[in-house]
């Protein structure tokens, strides 16, 4: 069930939001002057979700107000993405940008939104890993040995993944056409039961996200490559994508915008705060509790990150004639 | 570690103040959040994670696991008492629970549904405690053929909790499916049955439906014509008279030992295992009743039995999560959320790892079951009380209800126009004696079989023959095929004989 | 139940909704057709909308065969029947049809605390007529307590409309 109210602790929360509230506003003067919403486009307990109400709760303190998360996860998110273009550009409404909405969807389907045109970017915190994972007793010991295997048995390799269109699924795609290897693809609805059939030799891979460390330390699952452009800190010993052969890499980034159109002073202000934000310690074990990659960017480099994606992942789409692209 | 060691020091952990606090926290805040439809456990322990941080995560988990089961306790309360089930596992509460509290007997079906839930509780925790580690592995055994040949057991099942016939059954089987097939497909992500709109791309929201079907149509139902006065104030008011009599514990005792049971073995199983154990209990209990005339009618069976199961059933569900760190529904994917950010995995290390938490949450649900009987038994008459309200008064009382639960679940107001239109079409299917159960209870299991359907298809290179090579797959198969067969076998023995007396 | 009802007598009601059921399966299945049944050795999305639409119709064909046919007539399953009396009272029930029809439109523009007040006087008073007093009562306390626990207590952001609150 995906269901969200501004919170049910927030008796217990109220009385210390309150007090900064009321000496923030009255120092600042100008924006914020009430409380921030941020729409979340997923339902509530996931990475996403936690770690971008980890950053909400640590960004309260710079901006003076507290801010209200609200999870609209409708539509896979379009409703939430949707409501949000069409809202007041007065920096009081504010949405969780994620590539899933904002770069991969508008190629998938039909979406009410024009990605390019109806969001300001803010900032950038984050990305999801992406990990090419085999049980730790198959035979395969790199990604090329197991590509190799997919190319000389084609559509044998069967490769466990969340839904058709993840950055995961996409990535893995591109691995296997450009390997000439076919992979047949099983979507699970999410990255933990996929990682459960490859346990159970359901599927000879999982292409997951950070679910997957605890069974990667309990020596149950080897992971052949990260799909990001540089390798994990807590996995030194896990390739990238680039290591292994390829020339690109996936960036399945997490980050924060609002309507289009917004003062130029308010886009400063929450960036700042927001960047700020992310050198708070909870925000950053929750971070790393649940294995999300840490990107940093500013307004810029959010805005050329996501007119970048939308033409990298369009092209990759349409390489793989899937989404909109797909010819029956 | 030996387990009798192993149970000493959960009672050790478990019975610390602070456990206790936190245990009785979350059983009444899970009871308070089942009672009110719409929201779910899902929710309230996502919305809790915050506060929980500062909390040692053993406390944590202890209070968000008690609103797990407290909100199945909870949610059977409105089903028994004016038939809106507060979870998918008490859909077939509402059936003769209902009936018993029309007839006089809310308090020993109330009754019944505690004191069954807490001896499933010790059956279930002597079961993790004995068996836990072995049977972890059974999860991880059901791949997409498994659980493809598990649903098409548990809809035969579905077909035969219905009183009326099985042939209209079907119909509604059928219907509950394809409903569950509206929105983006599982496998393709292309978008089916959506008429272009955004909000049927999630699909068909289970809680809506069932608050439409079930707690709008009863007030449409009501509302029709006039309510005989005299049955209204049939409840007795002492505690004394609320309880389960001698003969109901003697008819209940079996249902519960056997719900227990096949509770615990189904919630082991990631997937709908509370909802198919509860359901599975009921058609059971049915099947080995010597008058299953009564079933539909108020028989204390169909509310002990299912009642027993789904609690097993979602006391089970931790042995996957805390022993493989697989999370076998949505609630235990969300506690798998919160064991990580206190920066425990949970999976295969966590028994060696975290033995204080592992056993200290296990004897806590012990606990928070004794808790939840404590708590409720005086509550009884309150409950009870609950129906004397008059029906010109509780009619709108549970349509606010409704109206508020629906928009809560995702802040919609669409959501609330489709449970009005599930009302008023469940109002409908009563009046032309077609049963919504069955349509409910496909409707879960639908979007399940369709995927691991499709999955299996996949793997096994587009042969269907991949169910019949695996197995536990095909012990199932043939188990549902028996069960199908059973009654047309039974009359064609039958009908010979009958053709010679007459 | 089914033992004792007349035999013999085609519930028209029953025949029309298994016809309704029939044209929406055979709509659905037709749509499915449309999605792909199969494709490239895969099943396609339209496989299982269209397996399970063909069963209902079949089972539904013969449903409706054995309901025209006036034999077996299914089991009651409604509830209420059996402790109720006295002819139906169309327009009561016609007007919560509206107020639940009606509701969710205005939740929206009048906010919860109006349109609540709204359909619970037109229950109260014109569908239950209830007196002036005990509909007044009973319309601000259960406003005011669902206000309460929903709204302030558990933090569900009820719509605020007109009155700029919950």
């Amino acid at each position: 069930m995906t269901i969200d109210r501004r919170t049910l602790g927030r008796m217990a929360l109220a009385a210390a939001l309150s007090g900064l509230a009321l000496s923030g506003a009255a120092a600042q003067g100008t924006f914020p002057a009430k409380p921030i919403q941020l729409i979340i486009p997923f339902a509530p307990g996931g990475a996403t979700d936690l770690t971008s109400r980890a950053l909400a709760k640590a960004a309260e303190k710079p901006l003076g107000q507290p801010i209200a998360i609200i999870n609209k996860p409708a539509g896979g998110g379009a409703a939430a993405m949707q409501e949000v273009a069409k809202a007041e550009p007065d920096g009081y409404t504010l949405i969780n940008f994620t590539a899933i909405q904002a770069a991969i969807a508008p190629h998938m389907r039909a979406v009410p939104y024009d990605t390019a045109k109806d969001f300001t970017p803010i900032m950038l915190y984050g990305a999801f890993n992406t990990f090419v994972a085999v049980r730790a007793d198959s035979p395969y010991k790199s990604l090329g040995e197991l590509l190799d295997y997919a190319r000389k048995n084609p559509g044998v390799l069967t490769a466990g993944i969340s839904v058709i269109g993840a950055s995961s699924h996409l990535g893995m795609a591109r691995l296997a056409r450009e390997a000439g290897a076919q992979v047949t693809f099983v979507p699970f609805g999410g990255g933990a039961p996929a990682i459960t059939a490859l346990l159970g030799r359901h599927v000879g891979s999982a292409v997951t996200s950070g679910e997957v460390l605890p069974h990667v330390q309990s020596g149950d699952v080897r992971l052949l490559a990260t799909l990001m452009a540089r390798r994990v800190p807590e996995l030194p010993d896990v390739p990238t994508v680039r290591e292994s052969g390829f020339d690109w890499d996936i960036n399945s980034w997490l980050g924060i915008a609002g309507p289009p159109n917004m003062p130029a002073a308010v886009v400063q202000k929450l960036e700042q705060a927001f960047l700020q934000a992310m050198d708070d310690a909870a925000f950053k074990k929750s971070m790393t509790d649940l294995a999300v990659a840490t990107v940093r960017a500013d307004a810029a480099g959010a805005r050329k990150q996501l007119d970048d994606d939308l033409e990298t992942f369009g092209d990759i789409l349409r390489a793989l004639k899937m989404g909109r692209y797909a010819q029956n | 570690m030996d387990i009798l060691g192993g149970l000493v020091q959960g009672f050790g952990v478990a019975l610390q103040p602070a456990a206790l606090l936190h245990c009785i926290i979350g059983v009444v805040i899970g009871t308070a959040i089942g009672v009110l439809p719409g929201l779910g456990p899902t929710a309230t322990i996502s919305l809790l994670l915050p506060i929980t941080y500062r909390l040692d995560p053993v406390a944590s988990i202890i209070m968000l696991s008690g609103i797990y089961y407290g909100a199945m306790y909870g949610s059977s309360i409105t089903a028994i008492l004016v038939r809106i089930p507060g979870e998918a596992a008490s859909i077939v509460t509402c059936i003769d629970g209902y009936e018993m509290a029309r007839r006089g007997r809310a308090g020993p079906a109330l009754g019944i549904s505690a004191f069954g839930s807490f001896i499933a509780g010790i059956v279930a925790t002597a079961g993790i405690a004995l068996f836990g580690p072995l049977l972890s592995g059974v999860a991880i055994r059901f791949g997409p053929a498994e659980y493809t040949a598990l649903v098409v057991l548990g809809l035969i099942l579905v077909t035969h909790v219905s009183g009326g016939s099985m042939v209209r059954s079907l119909v509604m089987v059928g219907l509950g499916l394809w409903a569950s097939t509206i929105g983006l497909d599982p496998i393709a992500g292309s978008e089916r049955f959506t008429l272009g709109t955004l909000f049927l791309q999630d699909g068909l929201d289970i809680a809506i439906m069932a608050m439409g079907l079930f707690g709008v149509a009863e007030v449409l139902g009501l509302a029709e014509r006039r309510l005989r006065p005299s049955e209204l104030l049939a409840q007795p008011r002492r505690t004394r008279d609320l309880l389960p009599t001698g003969a109901d514990w003697r008819a209940s005792a079996a249902p519960i030992g056997r719900g227990s049971l096949l509770g615990f073995a189904l919630g082991l199983l990631p997937g709908g295992g509370a909802l198919v154990a509860s359901f599975a209990s009921y058609v059971m209990e049915k099947r080995l009743s010597r008058t299953p005339g009564r079933f539909g009618t108020g028989a204390i069976e169909g509310v002990a039995g299912p009642e027993s199961a789904n609690n097993a059933a979602a006391q089970a569900s931790f042995v996957p999560l805390l022993s493989l760190g697989i999370p076998s529904n949505v609630v235990m994917g969300v506690l798998m959320g919160a064991l990580m950010i206190h920066g425990i995995a949970p999976g295969p290390m966590l028994m060696q790892q975290q033995p204080a938490l592992f056993w200290g949450v296990i004897v806590s649900m012990l606990v928070g079951n004794l808790m939840l009987i404590v708590l409720n038994v005086p509550l009884l008459p309150v409950f009870v009380a609950l129906l004397r309200i008059p029906q010109r008064v509780l009619s709108p009382l549970i349509l606010v209800f409704c109206v508020v639960g629906a928009y809560s679940l995702n802040n919609s107001t669409t959501d609330v126009a489709v449970m009005g239109f599930f009302g008023i079409v469940g109002w409908g299917m009563r009046k032309v004696r077609l049963d919504p159960a069955p349509f409910l209870l496909a409707f879960v299991l639908g979007s399940l079989f369709e995927r691991s359907f499709r999955q299996s298809l996949l793997i096994g290179g587009g042969s269907p023959m991949i169910f019949l090579q695996k197995p536990i797959s095909l012990a199932l198969l043939t188990a549902a095929a028996l069960l199908l067969l059973l009654p047309l076998l039974r009359r064609l023995a039958a009908r010979p004989a009958s053709g010679k007396a007459t | 139940m089914a033992e004792a009802a007349p035999a013999r007598r085609v519930a028209a009601g029953d025949a029309a909704a298994l016809v309704a059921i029939l044209v929406l399966v055979a709509l659905a299945g037709w749509r499915s057709l449309g999605y792909g049944v199969w494709s490239y050795g895969e099943p396609g999305p339209g496989l299982f909308p269209f397996l399970v639409c063909a069963l209902a119709g079949i089972c539904g064909v013969v449903a409706l065969a054995a309901t025209l046919a006036g034999d077996a007539p299914a089991a009651e399953i409604d509830p209420d029947a059996a402790q109720q009396e006295g002819p139906m009272m169309w327009g009561k029930l016609a007007l919560y049809v509206g107020v639940i029809a009606a509701w969710p439109w205005l939740m929206a523009p009048l906010g919860f605390v109006l349109s609540t007040a709204a359909a619970l006087f037109v229950v109260l008073r014109l569908a239950e007529g209830m007196a002036w007093g005990p509909a007044a009562a009973v319309l601000v306390g259960t406003v005011g307590a669902s206000w309460l626990v929903f709204e302030r207590i558990l933090g569900v952001p009820l719509p605020h409309g007109l009155l700029g609150v919950g």
